[in-house]
C-alpha cells in the first residue's frame, strides 16, 4: 500500500477518533488520523481534562480553608494562579503525548492538517489527497454564543473560562448545565463571586429536579447568586469588564462565561459534496454502525445524534472502528450512556429520570435514599446527598438512575453495569456492598424500592 | 487411584450433554465397556461405556447438563467407595490438600451429595434476571428462546420478540365470543418438546431466519432410471440390497458435488469453508422428530453401497440406536417425501450447509419429446441454496449436472 493510502483514515484526534484509530489499528487496518490542532481533541486539551483538574484544585483549596472542624488547622491558605495554570497545561500535554504514544504503538500515522472529504469519499488535508478505505469523521463540536454576542476578551466560551489569565474577582456564567455548574462550583471556591444564570427553570436543568436541587442548595450556601428563569440579555462587553442583564437585575462582571449549546464542527468538511446526510437538528445522520449515507464514511461522538460527552463519542469510535474493519456490530445503546458533572456536589445520571419515564408512559415507580444514612455519608461529610432510582414496577427494570453526591461520578457506573446486564432493583437490593461506603446508599435505595431500606 | 470420567464430546457439534440415566449406582463395582451412563446431546441420546474399572462414584445427578471435558463421576481402582477414602481424589490440576487440616478434609469428603439442583440451574440457560422473571411471569418457556446478549444470554428483548411471535393476531373485526368456559380453539392440550424437538425447532428457525433461501426446480425423467433399478432386481441378491430412486439421487448429487465445491461447502464469518468429503445427509422422519444420518463420502461409494448404508442408518434411526458419530459431518442433504406423493416441495437448509435437495414422487407423466407426447416417469427437484454462496447460475449447472447424472443412470451404476 503506498504511503498516501490509509484502509482508515481518522478525522479529528479527540476521544471518538484516537479510540476508534487505535481500536481499527489493533484490528489490523493500516490507520492514520487527521488533526489540525492536538491529539486528544477539545476534552483532553480544553475541556473535560482541564476543567477536572482546576475543580481538583477548587477542592483542595476548599477542605485546607474549611478543615478546622476536621482536626486541619490552617493559615495563609491562598490559591497560586500561575501553579494551576501550569498544572492544568502540564496535565494535558501529559496526556496528550500518552496518546501520541499509544499512536505510535499502534503504528498509526498522524496526519497534521485540516481534512476535506472529496467527493469519492478520499480526504484532502493541505491540497494532498489521501486514499482511503474507510472514514470515520470524528470532528467534534464547536461552542455557540447566545444569540446577540459574540464571543471577545470579555465573552469568553467555557475554554475561555478554564484559561483566563488571572484569578477574576468576578464572573457570571450563562447557562447552568454541567459545564456552567462547573465553571460556577470552580470559581465561588476559588473565592471570585459568581452569578449563574439559567434560562430554563433550575440549575442542571435536564437533571432530575432532586437531584438539582442539592445543588443549588449547595451553591446558594457557597455564596453563588443564582438566578433561574431568566436570559442573559444586553451583553456590552467594555475594556476590562463586561455588563449584561438578567432578569430584573444587571451586574458588571470581569467576564461572561457563555456555556450553552454545542454545533457539530463539520464546515471545512465538505459533507454534502460527499453525499453525506445531516438530520433537522444539524447533525450527521448514522446507522447503528455508524456509517453515513456515504457508505464508506463513519461518524461518531458530538456530530452525530445523542448527548455530546467523551465517553459516548469513544464508545461510538469502537464500533465504528470495528464496523469498518468488518467485525461484527455491537451498536452503542443510547439509553445506557452515563452523564457526569463535576461541580461540587457531583451529579450523575444514567437512562430516564422520573419525568422522562413518565412522557414516555411508564408508571414508574422511585425510590430516594439520603447518602447521610449510611455511615460513610458522615464520615466523608456527604450526608446531603441522595441516590434515586427510577423503575418499572411491572418486572422491576431499573430505568433511570440518579446520584448526587461528593462520589457521585464514581458512583453511577455500578448502575450502568446492573442496568445494561438487566438485573432488575430485586438483584441490586441483594448485591453485598462494602462498608463503610457511599455505595452503600445504592443498596438501601434498591431496598426503598419496596420500602425495606435498613438506614431509612 | 481414582479417575474421572468427564462428560465425553459424542459429535462435532456438542457443546454440552444431558445426563438422562444412570446405568449404574454410585458405588457400584463397573467394568470395562460396561454400559455407564445415558447421556443426550444436541443431536441423539446415547449410551456412554466405562473405558475404566473400579468403584463408581457419581458426580453429577440425572437431569443435569455439563459441557463437555466437566467431570461428572469418579472411577477408583483400590476397590474402596472414593466417599469413604481419605485419599485425595481432586484432579492432579488443584491445589493439594492441605495437610493440616485431614479431618475438615474427610469431613468435606463424606458429607451428604448436594441437594438436587432446582430445575433453573439443572438447564443452565444463561438470561438476565429481567428477562428471567418476565418469561417466568408471562409463562415462556427460556428454553426455546434464543438468546441475542453475550455468548447467547437470553435478554429481556428476546422474551419480548418470543411474546409478540406467540402473540395471537389483534382481530380486525370482532369475532364471535366463545360460550363461557369453552376457549375459542377448544380445550387446548400443551405438548412439551423433547429436546431433540427443541434443538431442531430452533435450528429451523434459525436457518429460515438467517440464510438466505433461493430455490431452483427442475423436472427430471427418470424413465431410464427407473429400468436401471428394475435390472438390479434381476441381479442377484448377494450385492446387497436393491437400490432405491433415492440411492441414486444420493450417488447423482454426490458426483455432482464433485465439480461443484461451493454446493458442498458452508458460510462462515464472513468467508466459505469447502469441504474436501462429500457426505451426504438423508432426512428420516422418527418418532416425531426428524433427523438426518450421513452417508460419508457417498461420492466413492458405490451405488449398492449407498443402497446398503442408506438402509441400515434409516433402520438406526427408527430403532433409536443411532449415535452421534452416524448424525455427524454431512455436508449436503436430501430430503424426500415421493413416497407420500407429494410431487414438489421446497426445503429449509440445514444448518453449516450450503444447500439442500428436495426430492417429489416419480410418477407416469406426459412427456413432449421430439415434437410428440410421450408416457415418462418424472420427478421434480427442488434445490434450496443459501445464496451467500451459491449465485443462480452456479446452482443451476449443478442442479443440471444432478438431473444429467440421473437421466443416464448408466454413470451411476
Amino acid at each position: 500500500m503506498a504511503d498516501d493510502e490509509f484502509d482508515l483514515i481518522v478525522v479529528g484526534g479527540g476521544p471518538g477518533g484516537y479510540v476508534a484509530a487505535i481500536r481499527a489499528a489493533q484490528l489490523g487496518l493500516k490507520t492514520a488520523v487527521v488533526e489540525r490542532d492536538k491529539v486528544g481533541g477539545r476534552c483532553l486539551n480544553y475541556a473535560c481534562i482541564p476543567a477536572k483538574t482546576m475543580l481538583h484544585t477548587a477542592e483542595v483549596l476548599d477542605e485546607a480553608k474549611n478543615g478546622a472542624h476536621l482536626g486541619v488547622k490552617t493559615e495563609g491558605v491562598e490559591l497560586d494562579w500561575k501553579a494551576l495554570s501550569d498544572r492544568r497545561a502540564e496535565v494535558s500535554a501529559g496526556l496528550e503525548s500518552g496518546i501520541g504514544m499509544l499512536f505510535k504503538k499502534n503504528g498509526i500515522t498522524v496526519i497534521e492538517g485540516e481534512a476535506s472529504l472529496t467527493p469519492e469519499g478520499d480526504v484532502e488535508v493541505d491540497g494532498k489527497t489521501y486514499r482511503a478505505g474507510k472514514v470515520i469523521l470524528a470532528t467534534g463540536s464547536v461552542a455557540m454564543p447566545i444569540p446577540g454576542t459574540e464571543f471577545s476578551d470579555r465573552v469568553v466560551d467555557t475554554w475561555g473560562g478554564w484559561s483566563l489569565p488571572e484569578q477574576p474577582a468576578k464572573i457570571a456564567v450563562a447557562g447552568a448545565g454541567a459545564s456552567g455548574a462547573e465553571i460556577a462550583s470552580a470559581y465561588i471556591r476559588f473565592g471570585t463571586d459568581v452569578i449563574l444564570v439559567e434560562m430554563l427553570d433550575h440549575v442542571l436543568p435536564t437533571d432530575d429536579p432532586d437531584v438539582a436541587r442539592v445543588v443549588e442548595r449547595t451553591f446558594k450556601k457557597q455564596g453563588v447568586e443564582i438566578s433561574t428563569g431568566t436570559p442573559v440579555e444586553d451583553v456590552k462587553p467594555g475594556k476590562d469588564s463586561v455588563s449584561l442583564k438578567y432578569g430584573d437585575s444587571t451586574a458588571e462582571v470581569d467576564y461572561l462565561v457563555v456555556a450553552g449549546g454545542r454545533r457539530p464542527d463539520i464546515d471545512p468538511l465538505g459533507l454534502e459534496a460527499a453525499g453525506i446526510e445531516l438530520d433537522e437538528s444539524g447533525k450527521v445522520k448514522v446507522g447503528p454502525d455508524q456509517l453515513t449515507s456515504n457508505g464508506k464514511v463513519y461518524a461518531v461522538g458530538d456530530l452525530t445524534p445523542g448527548p455530546a460527552l467523551a465517553h459516548k463519542a469513544m464508545e461510538e469510535g469502537i464500533v465504528a472502528a470495528e464496523a469498518a474493519a468488518g467485525q461484527p456490530v455491537h451498536p452503542v445503546d443510547m439509553d445506557l450512556i452515563p452523564s457526569g458533572t463535576f461541580c461540587h456536589p457531583q451529579v450523575a445520571s444514567v437512562g430516564l429520570t422520573e419525568a422522562e419515564a413518565k412522557e414516555q408512559g411508564l408508571e414508574p415507580k422511585t425510590a430516594k435514599f439520603k447518602l447521610g444514612g449510611v455511615g460513610a455519608g458522615s464520615v466523608y461529610e456527604d450526608r446531603d446527598g441522595i441516590v434515586k432510582l427510577v423503575v418499572d414496577p411491572e418486572y422491576g427494570e431499573i430505568v433511570g438512575a440518579q446520584v448526587v453526591g461528593n462520589r457521585a461520578c464514581d458512583m453511577i457506573p455500578e448502575l450502568v453495569a446492573v442496568m445494561a446486564l438487566e438485573g432488575g432493583y430485586q438483584e441490586l437490593a441483594r448485591m453485598t456492598h462494602p462498608h463503610p461506603t457511599i455505595s452503600e446508599a445504592v443498596l438501601d435505595a434498591a431496598r426503598a424500592v419496596d420500602g425495606w431500606a435498613t438506614h431509612a | 487411584m481414582t479417575d474421572q470420567i468427564v462428560m465425553p464430546r459424542l459429535s462435532d457439534s456438542m457443546e454440552e450433554g444431558v445426563i438422562l440415566n444412570w446405568l449404574k449406582e454410585d458405588g457400584d463395582q463397573v467394568e470395562v465397556g460396561d454400559e455407564l451412563v445415558e447421556i443426550e446431546t444436541d443431536k441423539a441420546s446415547m449410551v456412554y461405556e466405562s473405558d475404566l474399572a473400579g468403584v463408581l462414584e457419581i458426580l453429577v445427578p440425572a437431569g443435569e447438563t455439563r459441557p463437555i471435558g466437566e467431570p461428572i463421576a469418579t472411577v477408583s481402582k483400590d476397590g474402596a467407595h472414593p466417599a469413604g477414602n481419605a485419599a485425595p481424589v481432586e484432579p492432579a490440576t488443584s491445589e493439594p490438600a492441605t495437610t493440616g487440616e485431614p479431618e475438615a478434609a474427610a469431613v468435606a469428603k463424606t458429607a451428604p451429595p448436594p441437594p438436587p439442583a432446582s430445575a433453573e440451574e439443572a438447564e443452565r440457560i444463561r438470561i438476565s434476571p429481567l428477562a428471567a422473571r418476565l418469561a417466568r411471569e408471562k409463562g415462556v418457556d427460556p428454553a426455546g428462546i434464543e438468546g441475542s446478549g453475550p455468548n447467547g444470554r437470553i435478554v429481556k428483548a428476546d422474551v419480548d420478540r418470543a411474546l409478540s411471535a406467540a402473540a395471537p393476531p389483534v382481530p380486525t373485526e370482532p369475532v364471535p365470543v366463545p360460550r363461557e368456559g369453552e376457549p375459542a380453539k377448544g380445550e387446548v392440550t400443551r405438548v412439551e418438546l423433547d429436546r431433540t424437538q427443541q434443538t431442531i425447532a430452533r435450528r429451523m428457525a434459525e436457518s429460515k431466519a438467517t440464510v438466505p433461501h433461493f430455490y431452483l426446480q427442475a423436472t427430471v425423467d427418470m424413465t431410464r432410471a427407473v429400468e436401471v433399478r428394475e435390472a438390479f432386481k434381476e441381479a442377484p441378491e448377494a450385492d446387497g440390497p436393491v437400490p432405491s430412486l433415492n440411492d441414486m439421487v444420493v450417488k447423482a448429487a454426490a458426483l455432482a458435488l464433485r465439480h461443484h465445491p461451493r454446493a458442498n461447502s458452508s458460510y462462515r464469518d464472513g468467508a466459505l469453508e469447502l469441504f474436501s468429503r462429500i457426505n451426504i445427509g438423508i432426512a428420516v422422519a422418527s418418532n416425531d422428530a426428524l433427523i438426518v444420518p450421513v452417508i460419508s463420502d457417498a461420492d466413492h461409494l458405490e451405488l449398492r453401497e449407498i443402497a446398503t448404508e442408506s438402509r441400515r442408518l434409516s433402520e438406526r434411526v427408527r430403532t433409536g440406536e443411532v449415535t452421534p458419530p452416524e448424525l455427524s459431518g454431512g455436508t449436503f442433504t436430501i430430503t424426500n417425501l415421493g413416497m407420500y406423493g407429494v410431487r414438489s416441495f421446497d426445503a429449509v437448509i440445514h444448518g453449516g450447509q450450503a444447500a439442500i435437495l428436495a426430492v417429489g414422487e416419480v410418477s407416469d407423466r406426459a412427456l413432449v419429446r421430439d415434437g410428440e407426447v410421450v408416457p415418462a416417469m418424472l420427478m421434480d427437484l427442488s434445490l434450496a441454496c443459501d445464496h451467500r454462496v451459491l449465485y443462480g447460475a452456479d446452482a443451476a449447472e449443478f442442479l443440471a449436472e444432478i438431473r444429467a447424472n440421473l437421466e443416464e443412470p448408466g454413470l451411476l451404476a
